[in-house]
């Protein structure tokens, strides 16, 4: 209770920072967007806000800030381009793939080091899978690797021996045939897999540090071999991480000599030190953004994120499995008031669960099923009456079930007033901290629950398997729907992409439209401030950043002078 | 006195069980675990990450394995940070503890000079100026405090930095401080004052006065030794709660302290974190109490252990 109360007022006093600083004129630096083009630089330091990690295990971690600091030192087979494709990072070419799909061959650049000069082999490739896919480590992302041969059944051996469990290991497909050359074998044909390969869970040990999958990684990260464009130079808990040049990478050399990233939870304060200049990017305090927007107008960059969040609905209750009424209550939700109104435009909104961008549609098509699902009261108590609640009469008392933030409160209390308008019916908001809410909802202990997805590689896929499958491990509102599940499983192992995306477009279609478990709402944006000077970053700015605006590739980052 | 001691140091250790105990049992009790995360985790991998971290077992068999451990300290590993706890605190203690000296110092030396200076000069200027100030520090709280000071004196004037905790650089040392001194300032020099106040009619000052004694040897031997006593009293569990850090503080001015911990332990489910913290708390008050306890003996020769 405590900490919101204060939150709101360090906002309201961040405000009246804003507003002084303002006041007393602010001098704006020159070579905004769009001045003359300038060559990258080699040199330079630079320090940025980022949120502290939680582990630095690429084959354990699932946070976004984890995988933001790895990205920075660590690097796969591949990585993905600017346009989300897949080319050869530390692998010398795109794999041979077998006739049946099933047999992946990649040969890795010849004469590749770790940060610390020692070779880095085919084998190290081979213990990072054998990493991710041991239960002692408990890789949080081992589930993406299920289709490698024996993967799931080693991860499964959690109360088996050791023995069992080394057999088990030795029956993983994959193998280092020589040094430089190594070997998948999967159990189905997967259409995604090099896009697989581009990810944390994949990606090298250091088998000269941590010798095999049981060792934990060591807690200084500063006695790590690395292998991505930058090395961790210095780390002091709580407060900074400092990288610099890893002269070893086998990719294009960083321009930046040092980028340090402070620690900092708080973005009113991120924000007041990017004022004091001393950050040269920061996350933009989101409950202030009209007052950054008028600030900041050139340092202030907000983009779309790969999150879609929506309102979701348990299907098991009644009077959920309804369509009518699912319809009834998307219909009955202004999703633009909500955006500008209630969340200071810090969201845009949407109707579609998969992001347009991601089916491969124009990214400013946010409303494709508008009218089917979009706001419309009239339509909304049309859709009641037909469910047999004419003006909400009999209808019962459903809960929100939300975590205790001011966001999930204003959210919350906006679909409240809404439903009660509009269609004449009574929800309770039921409010729970952040642990409480997830335990409830993975067990399916609720009715209305605003929540979502957040993208871990940009393909369909990865925004429906699992999650709307008739039994998915993670469909915890119960859709269940026999042509989505035949559409799935056909789509899910079909080489044929362009079919396989059509497949998947007509999912989202079917997911949305029948609010199978979840009525979209909006996709989230990222917001930064970013100091001019700063370029590499501005340009990089993708669904496949992590923290920070161009995160994903801080090789390509420079400061000009 | 040695037995006193000895006496108080023993009833430590069912202290600290006991709080360990209640503590284990609540947070375990709370819905919700460590890996109940925003992004949903498929079971397979929840049933290994509960097995890594001992949560699979019974309770009270993870009652017991957290005494042993407790009993040859070592607090477990936390599950946010895959480090060992004991680690972690014994990273972030010292700059909780540089800033808690710190900003005790600050309170202790402003209070005290602010509530003599007013209770000698009742009712003068400098007395009103320290009652309002000691009004204000008591009621303004410190995180409204710390942006104003950010606002003036980083963003304005420019003299500090906005960021971080660094011994020695007094940009990075002052607003810290006064932000987190405050409160504590101000409520040592209302306790001073009025002690001050009552002292001052007592006869022996009028005695040491009709001795011929100078006035600051009046109040700085006779008076303020004995007016030291209510200070002393809330001065222990001030410093306590310095030492142990400032979530709010600590997170505003992003210090890696100690501070911050307990409260993102709570959040997260780390239990580990969750007891080390809370014991780590309890010990401090506990120390410090008896800290004070000792020390009334020496302001006042009438107590004896």
């Amino acid at each position: 209770m405590e900490k919101f109360n204060w939150r709101a007022l360090l906002g309201l006093f961040a405000l009246a920072a804003v507003v002084l600083a303002a006041a007393c004129g602010d001098d704006e630096e020159g070579g905004g967007p769009g001045g003359e083009a300038e060559q990258p630089r080699q040199g330079g330091e630079i320090v940025v806000q980022y949120l502290e990690f939680q582990s630095f295990d690429p084959h354990f971690s699932s946070f976004a800030q984890d995988i933001g600091h790895q990205t920075f030192v660590f690097r796969g087979l591949y990585k993905l381009n600017k346009d989300n494709e897949p080319v050869p990072e530390m692998a010398a070419d795109m794999p041979q793939i077998s006739a049946d799909g099933k047999t992946y061959t990649v040969k890795i650049k010849p004469g590749l080091k770790w940060s610390d000069g020692d070779d880095l082999k085919a084998e190290d490739f081979v213990a990072g899978i054998e990493r991710t896919c041991n239960p002692d480590n408990a890789g949080e992302y081992q589930y993406l690797l299920s289709n490698i041969v024996g993967c799931d059944d080693y991860y499964a051996a959690t109360d088996k021996s050791a023995a069992e469990k080394a057999a088990l290991r030795a029956k993983l497909g994959v193998r280092a045939i020589d040094d430089t050359t190594i070997e998948f074998k999967l159990q189905q044909p997967q259409p995604t897999f090099t896009t697989i390969l581009t990810m944390w869970m994949t990606w090298p040990v250091p088998i000269h540090i941590v010798p095999d999958g049981s060792t934990p990684w060591p807690e200084d990260p500063t006695k790590l071999a690395f292998n991505g464009p930058f090395v961790v130079s210095e780390y002091v808990p709580k407060e900074r991480m400092v990288f610099t040049r890893n002269p070893n990478y086998a990719g294009q050399p960083a321009y930046l000599d040092k980028i340090t990233f402070r620690y900092i939870e708080d973005n009113v304060q991120s924000n007041n030190a990017f004022r004091a200049g001393e950050l040269h990017m920061a996350l933009a305090d989101a409950t202030n953004l009209k007052a950054l927007q008028q600030e900041f107008p050139d340092k202030l960059l907000s983009y779309v994120t790969p999150t879609t969040i929506g309102l979701e609905m348990q299907l098991k209750k009644k009077p959920l499995d309804n369509l009518n009424v699912r319809l009834a209550l998307s219909r009955a939700i202004d999703r633009k008031a909500l955006a500008e109104n209630v969340l200071q435009g810090a969201v845009t909104p949407t109707t579609t669960w998969v992001p347009p961008e991601v089916l491969g549609l124009d990214p400013n098509a946010t409303d494709l099923f508008e009218e089917q699902i979009g706001f419309n009261p009239e339509k909304a108590k049309e859709a009641l009456a037909a469910a047999g609640y004419p003006n909400g009469q009999g209808f019962p008392t459903l809960s929100i079930l939300i975590r205790d933030s001011a966001g999930a409160r204003a959210t919350a209390e906006f679909l409240k007033e809404q439903f009660k308008t509009i269609l004449n019916i009574d929800v309770n908001i039921e409010i729970v901290d952040a642990p409480t809410r997830s335990k409830r909802f993975t067990e399916g202990q609720f009715e209305l629950f605003p929540g979502g997805w957040h993208q871990d590689y940009p393909d369909p896929e990865n925004w429906i398997i699992g999650l709307f499958d008739t039994g998915g491990t993670l469909n915890n509102y119960n859709c269940s729907d026999p042509e989505i599940d035949d559409l799935i499983s056909k789509a899910r192992y079909n080489t044929n992409d362009q079919e396989r995306r059509e497949q998947y477009k007509k999912v989202n279609e079917l997911i949305s439209t029948r609010i199978c478990g979840v009525a979209p709402m909006y996709h989230s944006l990222n917001h930064v401030l970013i100091d001019p000077r700063l370029k590499g970053v501005r340009e990089n700015a993708t669904s496949q950043d992590r923290v920070l605006a161009g995160d994903w590739a801080p090789e390509l980052w420079w400061l000009s002078e | 006195m040695t037995t006193y001691l000895v006496r108080r140091i023993l009833a430590f250790v069912p202290l600290v069980w006991a709080i360990a105990t209640i503590t284990f049992f609540l947070m375990h009790a709370v819905p919700g675990g460590p890996f109940d995360r925003e992004k949903p985790l498929p079971p397979q991998v929840m049933a290994n990450l509960e097995r890594k971290y001992n949560l699979d077992k019974p309770i009270l068999v993870q009652y017991g394995l957290f005494l042993r451990g407790l009993a040859t300290g070592d607090l477990g590993q936390s599950f946010s940070q895959n480090r060992p706890v004991t680690t972690i605190i014994r990273e972030r203690l010292p700059k909780s503890v540089q800033l808690g000296l710190c900003a005790f110092s600050f309170a202790l030396v402003g209070g005290l000079a602010l509530g003599v200076t007013a209770a000698v000069r009742q009712n003068s200027a400098v007395d009103y100026f320290s009652v309002v100030l000691a009004t204000i520090g008591a009621s303004v709280p410190n995180f409204v405090l710390a942006v104003f000071l950010v606002l003036l004196f980083s963003l304005q004037l420019g003299w500090f930095d906005v960021l971080g905790w660094e011994f020695g650089n007094y940009r990075k040392m002052v607003l810290p401080i006064v932000s987190l001194g405050m409160l504590p300032l101000a409520l040592i020099a209302r306790v001073t004052r009025a002690s001050m106040l009552e002292v001052l009619n007592q006869d022996y000052i009028r005695t040491a006065r009709a001795k011929g004694l100078t006035e600051f040897r009046v109040v700085m031997r006779h008076a303020v030794r004995n007016a030291l006593i209510p200070v002393l009293t809330i001065a222990g569990p001030i410093l306590a709660g310095l030492l142990t850090g400032s979530f709010i503080i600590e997170r505003f001015y992003a210090i890696g302290g100690v501070g911050t911990a307990f409260v993102d332990a709570v959040q997260l489910r780390d239990y580990g974190m969750i007891m080390g913290t809370t014991l780590l708390f309890a010990v401090a008050i506990a120390v410090m109490n008896l800290v004070v306890d000792i020390s009334y003996a020496i302001v006042d020769p009438r107590i004896r252990y």
